[in-house]
């Protein structure tokens, strides 16, 4: 607070200096189609007196004379000399060059053009963002930008992505970048509550590079948000109605020959029908009617057709619905939006609902600026805690089955955990409506964030900015779990196993905050034809947390799910972590001419989670790193006198960055934790376990040398821009856990134990637009990406390291490659090798594989408009990687349902591709057929260990978005005081994938680490955990007034 | 102008260097206000859970040994574990609930850290009580795998890769340890209980009765000393004593010291509150857990057809061949009795032959068979857990003392009566499980003549043993169902023989597993003399665990083992 008061006095002291002899002219700056333009330059002619449009084109300026007229320049337009008409003034440019000369908004929330700038940039403006009406931003940029990845990792209402630009830095911390909104550093968490139509516009800042100033948060480069501000034109109220439908896209593929059964016939080793199995390994599917399950204890029989129901197993999902409703307000000096997102999912019963308000404003009095924004998001969630457990019932089930037949588990026998069809369903899971109906968890989160911006203009060169920002999330979720008896008779079925479950409720509340403030001073001056332009500043930032939990696994048979009911001692625990980041820095840029420009930047960081987490004694210089960086840029065409007249030529810039950041690996406090024993406190006896994992006292940060350089280029009148960039990072000092053999004592170390670099090329091209005629015009974009990386040393002379999900780091290679079980091959021919019994053997030893990750992602996207039709697509291929569906593919070929244990008709095969051994040599295998090839075999560990079973190219393609809006022509609402223009719209996400042949299973982007957090490092392992894939399509109109 | 522009950039200055400034941030945060670390708890607290840890590992680690040893079997309505079931285990075996080397490695890193501590703060007592436990962790580890890492294992970072140590040598090393803490617990300035803070209460088994510490070592010694022992069993078998380890100089050095070893009534064993919200470790693993909820290993665990029969009249099981009334302890009768048309009297045990695959025979799945006495929950507690959820949790028994005390005597290591101390062992065997010593009386003399049971009885038939050591081996076979079954696989592996009925099952020839087997009309086939060494070794340890050469679980012997 002190901090606060200090400055605003000084702020209120200077602003009584200022002159009053003077008038205000306010007016905006548009360009011809009427796009406000923003960031641009009016300048009372002929003087130094000059401000800057804000984003809504809007400016005010204080002029002396009373006749003054305004210049008004903006990168990428003509500049234009308006005379204001009383104190209003209103210019409209001519666009004269493209986008790539257009302004960026980059760090600290600062604008710059983006022709000076040494390092990579990209914006995608709102309009491209929400084209389709994603729930979230991230889904908006999806195939927009070259050396992003968003990976949606799981479907389901509260849908997982993950993010990063040009791979990775950090072989097991965090690869995310950071979220700056409206200048204020946010977690990452917060894209999930942002309304991308509160978005005008985002900037990706692709490297550290360009993201010096925020240290190690900004190491992952960054994403940029600038949110919506209010215009100076009349008030405008716009209101927005989207639905959207989601449906399971695909399913694995199964086999539709095969009903219930688990044992073979012995003479004809074909498989025997057995009305309560689980598994399909019957005989083939012949129509007739049969009893399925056991007999209830009235004598009911559940009689049905032996046949395939196509679909049975999808049918268990329904049509997700997505509603959401916008209206937002905008004026003169505010602007204040609400939304309502209403999500239900494909698994019956799962719902999330959203509710944003939002609110910008700002207010100027001479050179003083300040505004202020807030933004509070409710999340409602409703979702079952059994996912994995009810996606293998259901896809585990046996063809014959439509398994909607068993929805009502609480009325109907057959369908109730006592009659359902098979006895051998996991205790919790009896049935997979009664699974994800049992087992539930509710949960409210509110997220809110604010920021205070103030901005004093001391000079014409000389600025100062005082931002301080907060955030906060506060959450709370109740899960709980039904009780339930088997019946009596129940007991008496064949192989009835089920035992009684006690109820359970769990409650964990969490709340977390960050406050952070910048304060910094802008100069932007000139000598001659050197121009000088910097930051100096001052950030901190603090961050905390508290998360609390209790919880009882036995509320005996009670119906009332509340711990108060609970049968002896509840669980508890408690949490909290604070962390404080404090930093100094300073960028100089210098111009030459405009054509050359040179920027060099520093930061000095002081970071808390730096110091050891013993409580021992460290100095200042243990927790403290400088960082500093060089970019600079040339505009050839400015230079060269061969550019300056080519006709085909009119932009070439040549660009280059070097840098150093530090990432700290660590979380706040972590360290090597006591736990609890068992069951302790026993009464006043205390217990505690000692930590299993073991730690260096203080680590150093994961140091990454970014180095970059570039070429951007402009054809034809800048109707082809092409942006080429090249990329090599080198990350040093990589923290790793390292498994230790548990003969230590511990089963990992964290340690400094590796480095690797990265490096890759990123491709954008635009053809705005690619064809032309009379209304019609075409847009076209493609981008490409292509990254790799070596690992270069490992700790201990090691080679290899895994890290998790059959990914591994080894040296010399790809950070991460797979390596997994095989079967043993012929080394000359890598046929598989069959014995005499025409059957394979696994290699005991793992075997290395390909990529864990993409490095191909290409993203192409047209754009269409014929007056007031907008049709707009885009598509995405990513590839180079390898999957493992290892969970999912056994659990399907365990069960038989798989279309792999049928391929061969469940008769012995000759194993594809293998070599027999002739007694001198290997030879093709033409005539030795398999000895298994029923269960024996597909629902054995021959089949099921060997990975590469379920290792596939992850190569896709899909058709990301899909719209098409119609503006209603401005005519209609002539006269019309209160309409002003409706725009309808249909659009699709995710409509179609095409997957490789030989992927059966599911979305390649799919990846599951450990159960719940799907967003770590150890990607390309799908589980079961992971639902269907799904494709959503819906409407939206949008009526303003 | 100019004037105030530079006041005013003075101004502004100075305000920007005073919010910069202003607050003097504390930046040593980054110790943990919840989470409990080396410096923030008193290391004397771990030490309660490491024994819980041990009692657990005791009695819940052991499950295939008890499949094995023909205790338990597999429910017929479970698929097979291939691995355990025919041996053709990796080194990944065991998985699921318990491994040993996993278990025992961390349990002894917990002992390691308060010895430490102890150490550097003179706390004696817990210094004496953390090398005895962990001493008793590095016997079991050395008996189930060999050569281990032991002199340079539980060093963390400092080794991380651990050279391995000779069997033997662990040996001759724990009985220094252990003379160490027989020191300390001799010195009465040492154990002071003020000065060893909570030892009454962080004490779990003596409760700070530095004696009866003392004679848990000594037991502790005994049993390596009789391990050390060899053969002898079966007829024209020679006995045989280890090399490098002097077992007299051993024993002079307990005769020296003078306590004795655990009597009648002195188990190790704890009871930190165990109730049904916090049950003790069988309970919890083989019968409910703390959620009131039938535990995944209870249902998967049934009574084994060699230990109770298949339940008919032709074949009942080896308890009940000489009417033990300890049967009913170790196992409960079928819940349902649905094969009243197949079987003999209902009142008959009926297990199941370990190894029968799903569809062996009607009956011989879930509520059919007999349970382990734990398990059945509608029967009243008794056996191993008689007040159910909350009963004692024991680490070395009295029984198994007395066991050890009457091999020692027979074998000559102790001066003794070994037949008398075989009679206090099938007595303390009886109360242990809640019967009595008349009890226990009369099943003797019920079993007169009959070699497994009466120490004085003629063999049967002149190619069979008789009575002495294999009476004494066949009690204690008899006795320690489910308490310490890794001492009866150590006995079966140094004498080659468990258990012998009055019809003379020799498991060379026609053993339990060969018996097992051949129900199901499989191939006979031994049990293995050890396991694999684990993965994690051959993953993170690879130079030195691959320095043992390649392991054999059949032919690669323990060094104690002939």
């Amino acid at each position: 607070m002190r901090r606060f008061l200090a400055f605003f006095a000084v702020l209120m002291l200077s602003g009584l200096l200022a002159s009053a002899q003077s008038r205000v002219i306010s007016g905006q700056v548009r360009d011809i189609p009427g796009e406000p333009v923003k960031f641009a330059t009016v300048t009372e002619t002929g003087t130094k007196n000059m401000v800057q449009t804000d984003a809504n084109g809007s400016f005010s300026i204080r002029v002396a004379g009373t006749n003054s007229t305004l210049t008004v320049t903006a990168v990428g337009y003509d500049a234009q000399v308006v005379t204001p008409s009383g104190t209003t003034a209103i210019a409209n440019l001519v666009r004269n060059t493209q986008e790539m000369t257009a302004v960026v908004v980059t760090s600290l929330g600062q604008v710059r053009q983006k022709s000076s700038l040494g390092y990579s940039t990209a914006t995608v403006k709102t309009k491209e963002l929400t084209q389709a009406n994603p729930v979230n931003l991230q889904n908006g940029l999806v195939g927009k930008v070259s050396g992003l990845n968003v990976a949606t990792t799981n479907s389901g209402v509260l849908g997982t992505t993950r993010i990063t630009l040009r791979g990775i830095r950090s072989l097991t911390g965090n690869n995310q970048p950071m979220l700056v909104i409206d200048g204020v550093p946010t977690p990452l968490g917060f894209l999930n509550s942002l309304n991308p139509n509160d978005i005008a516009d985002v900037s990706l800042l692709k490297s550290a590079s360009a993201t010096v100033v925020y240290g190690p948060d900004g190491v992952n480069g960054a994403i940029i948000v600038t949110t919506k501000r209010g215009s100076k034109q009349k008030p405008m109220i716009t209101v927005s109605q989207t639905t959207q439908f989601e449906k399971i896209a695909y399913m694995p593929e199964f086999q539709d020959r095969f009903g219930s059964g688990y044992n073979q016939d012995a003479n004809t080793g074909q498989g025997t029908f057995t009305p309560y199995e689980q598994q399909s390994w019957g005989d083939e599917f012949d129509g007739s009617i049969r009893q399925m399950g056991q007999t209830g204890p009235n004598g009911e029989k559940l009689l049905l057709p032996y046949s395939n129901v196509a679909n049975g197993r999808k049918n268990f999902f329904q049509t997700g619905i997505t509603s959401q409703t916008d209206i937002s307000y905008s004026t003169g000096d505010f602007y204040l939006s609400a939304q309502n997102v209403s999500i239900t999912g494909t698994l019956p019963g799962d719902r999330n609902d959203r509710k944003t308000v939002a609110m910008n404003a700002s207010k100027e009095y001479n050179r003083f600026k300040a505004s202020f924004n807030a933004r509070l998001t409710n999340s409602k969630y409703d979702v079952t805690t059994a996912n994995a457990q009810t996606y293998y019932n259901v896809t585990g089930a046996p063809g014959q089955y439509d398994l909607s037949r068993f929805k009502n588990w609480r009325s109907d026998y057959f369908s109730s955990p006592d009659g359902y069809f098979t006895p051998y369903l996991t205790n919790f899971f009896r049935t997979p409506y009664m699974a994800k109906d049992i087992n539930r968890q509710k949960g409210k989160t509110n997220d809110v964030i604010g920021n205070v911006e103030l901005n004093y203009k001391a000079t014409n060169w000389l600025n100062f900015v005082y931002r301080i920002g907060g955030s906060a999330t506060f959450g709370d979720a109740k899960s709980t779990t039904e009780a339930y008896t088997p019946s009596a008779y129940h007991l008496t079925l064949t192989d009835a196993s089920a035992t009684t479950i006690s109820a359970a409720a769990s409650y964990a509340s969490s709340n977390s905050s960050r406050f952070s403030s910048e304060l910094f001073a802008n100069f932007n001056t000139k000598y001659k034809k050197l121009g000088i332009t910097g930051t100096i500043g001052q950030s901190f930032r603090q961050a905390n947390s508290v998360n609390l939990g209790l919880g009882s696994g036995n509320l005996g048979q009670s119906t009332f799910l509340s711990i108060q009911n609970r049968i002896g001692e509840p669980s508890v625990s408690a949490g909290s972590s604070i962390s404080r980041l404090s930093r100094w820095f300073a960028n100089a840029s210098f111009n030459w001419d405009g054509w050359a420009n040179l920027e060099v930047t520093g930061s000095y960081d002081k970071d808390s989670k730096n110091a050891p987490t013993d409580g021992s004694t460290f100095a200042n210089s243990d927790i403290s790193y400088f960082y500093p960086g060089v970019n600079a840029s040339v505009l050839l065409h400015k230079v060269i006198p061969a550019l300056e007249s080519n006709k085909y030529i009119s932009y070439l810039k040549l660009r280059g960055a070097y840098s150093k950041t530090g990432n700290v690996p660590l979380v706040a406090q972590e360290s090597p934790t006591f736990s609890i024993g068992t069951f302790f406190p026993y009464g006043s006896t205390l217990g505690y376990n000692v930590p299993t994992s073991i730690y260096k006292r203080q680590f150093n940060p994961e140091f990454v040398y970014n180095k970059e350089v570039g070429i951007e280029l402009g054809l034809m009148k800048n109707k082809i821009n092409f942006e080429a960039t090249y990329y090599s990072q080198n990350n040093t000092d990589q923290v790793l856990d390292l498994a230790l053999a548990n003969s230590t004592g511990y089963t990992t170390s964290k340690l400094n134990a590796a480095e690797f670099n990265n490096n890759g090329l990123e491709l954008d091209l635009k053809l705005t637009p690619i064809f032309k005629m009379g209304d019609l015009s075409i847009d076209f974009k493609a981008n490409y990406t292509y990254q790799t990386s070596k690992v270069t040393k490992l700790v201990d002379g090691l080679n290899q390291i895994g890290i998790g999900n059959y990914n591994w780091v080894i040296v010399g290679q790809p950070v991460y490659k797979f390596r997994v079980f095989d079967y043993i091959r012929d080394s000359a021919t890598g046929k598989v090798i069959v014995g005499a019994d025409g059957m394979p053997t696994v290699n005991p030893n793992l075997t290395t594989f390909g990529r864990t990750t993409p490095n191909n992602i290409l993203g192409l996207s047209l754009n269409a408009n014929y007056k007031g039709f907008s049709l707009s697509v885009v598509a995405e291929y990513r590839g180079g990687n390898q999957i493992v569906v290892d969970q999912l593919g056994a659990f399907l070929d365990d069960n038989g349902i798989s279309t792999r244990s049928a391929q061969y008709g469940r008769r012995a095969f000759v194993w594809p591709n293998s070599v027999t051994y002739d007694g001198t040599k290997y030879v093709e295998n033409t005539n030795v057929y398999t000895t298994q090839y029923n269960r024996e075999f597909w629902n054995s560990d021959l089949n099921t260990t060997a990975i590469t079973n379920y290792l596939v190219s992850g190569a896709f393609w899909k058709l990301r978005e899909v719209s098409l809006t119609y503006e209603l022509p401005n005519r209609l609402f002539k006269g019309n005081n209160v309409l002003r223009g409706i725009t309808v719209g249909i659009t699709g996400r995710n409509l179609l994938t095409w997957l490789p042949k030989t992927n059966q299973w599911t979305d390649p982007e799919f990846s599951s680490n450990g159960n719940s957090a799907f967003t770590g490092n150890a990607q390309g392992r799908s589980t079961a955990y992971n639902l269907p894939p799904t494709r959503i399509f819906g409407a939206n109109v949008v009526f303003q007034f | 102008m100019k004037l105030i522009n530079i006041k005013k950039l003075a101004l502004v200055s100075t305000s920007m260097l005073v919010l910069a400034t202003g607050c003097k941030t504390d930046f040593d945060i980054n110790a943990s206000e919840e989470n409990l670390t080396a410096g923030s708890l008193n290391y004397r607290d771990v030490m309660p859970s490491a024994i819980a840890s041990t009692a657990k590992i005791v009695a819940a680690d052991w499950k295939f040994l008890q499949n094995w040893l023909g205790y338990w079997a597999r429910s017929g309505n479970y698929q097979n574990d291939t691995e355990e079931e025919s041996y053709t285990f990796t080194n990944t075996f065991p998985g699921g609930g318990g491994n040993p080397w996993n278990d025992l490695y961390y349990n002894s890193s917990s002992y390691n850290f308060v010895q430490q501590r102890a150490q550097a703060s003179g706390d004696g007592f817990y210094e004496a009580i953390c090398r005895i436990m962990k001493s008793h962790n590095f016997q079991i580890l050395t008996d189930v795998y060999g050569n281990i890492p032991y002199k340079e294992a539980l060093k963390g970072n400092d080794v991380r890769n651990p050279k391995y140590d000779n069997g033997v040598d662990i040996y001759n090393d724990i009985f220094r340890q252990l003379d160490t803490a027989i020191a300390i617990l001799k010195d009465p300035a040492k154990t002071d209980p003020s000065k060893n803070g909570k030892i009454a209460t962080n004490d779990l088994v003596f409760k700070g009765n530095p004696a009866l510490w003392v004679k848990f070592a000594n037991t502790l010694k005994l049993r390596m000393l009789v391990h050390c022992k060899g053969g002898g069993v079966e007829v024209g078998d020679a006995e045989y004593t280890t090399s490098g380890v002097d077992i007299a100089a051993e024993m002079a050095i307990i005769n020296a010291e003078g306590s004795g070893f655990l009597g009648a009534g002195e188990t190790a064993k704890i009871n930190p509150g165990y109730s049904a919200s916090k049950p003790s470790p069988l309970y919890r693993f083989f019968a409910l857990n703390e959620n009131g909820v039938l535990a995944g290993l209870g249902d998967l665990t049934k009574a084994n057809a060699f230990a109770c029969g298949l339940g008919t009249a032709g074949t009942p099981g080896y308890y009940r061949w000489n009417g033990d009334p300890r049967e009913g302890k170790f196992y409960v009768k079928p819940d349902l009795n649905p094969d009243a048309g197949v079987f003999q009297p209902a009142t008959y045990q009926k297990g199941i032959p370990y190894g029968a695959v799903s569809g062996f025979a009607p009956g011989y799945t879930g509520v059919d068979l007999s349970s382990i006495n734990v398990i059945n929950l509608t029967a009243p507690n008794t056996g191993l857990t008689p007040q159910g959820p909350s009963s004692d949790s024991w680490i070395l028994s009295s029984v198994e003392s007395l066991f050890l005390q009457a091999e020692a005597a027979h074998r000559g290591i102790i001066t003794g009566d070994a037949e008398s101390l075989l009679t206090s062992a099938i007595r303390e065997s009886f109360v242990f499980m809640g019967l009595t010593t008349a009890q226990a009386d009369t099943y003797i003399s019920n079993n007169a003549t009959y070699p497994d049971v009466d120490y004085n009885a003629d063999a049967l038939d002149p190619s069979l043993p008789g009575g002495g050591l294999f009476t004494i081996l066949s009690q204690k076979w008899f006795a320690l169902n489910g308490i310490a079954t890794y001492e009866i696989w150590t006995d079966f592996r140094r004498t080659n023989i468990v258990y012998g009925a009055g019809g003379g099952y020799d498991v060379v020839n026609a053993g339990i597993w060969a018996n097992q087997l051949s129900i199901l009309g499989g191939a006979a086939a031994e049990i293995p003399v050890r396991l694999f060494y684990p993965q994690s070794e051959y993953s993170y340890n690879e130079a030195n665990v691959s320095a043992q050469g390649t392991i054999d679980v059949f032919t690669s012997k323990i060094f104690w083992d002939r």
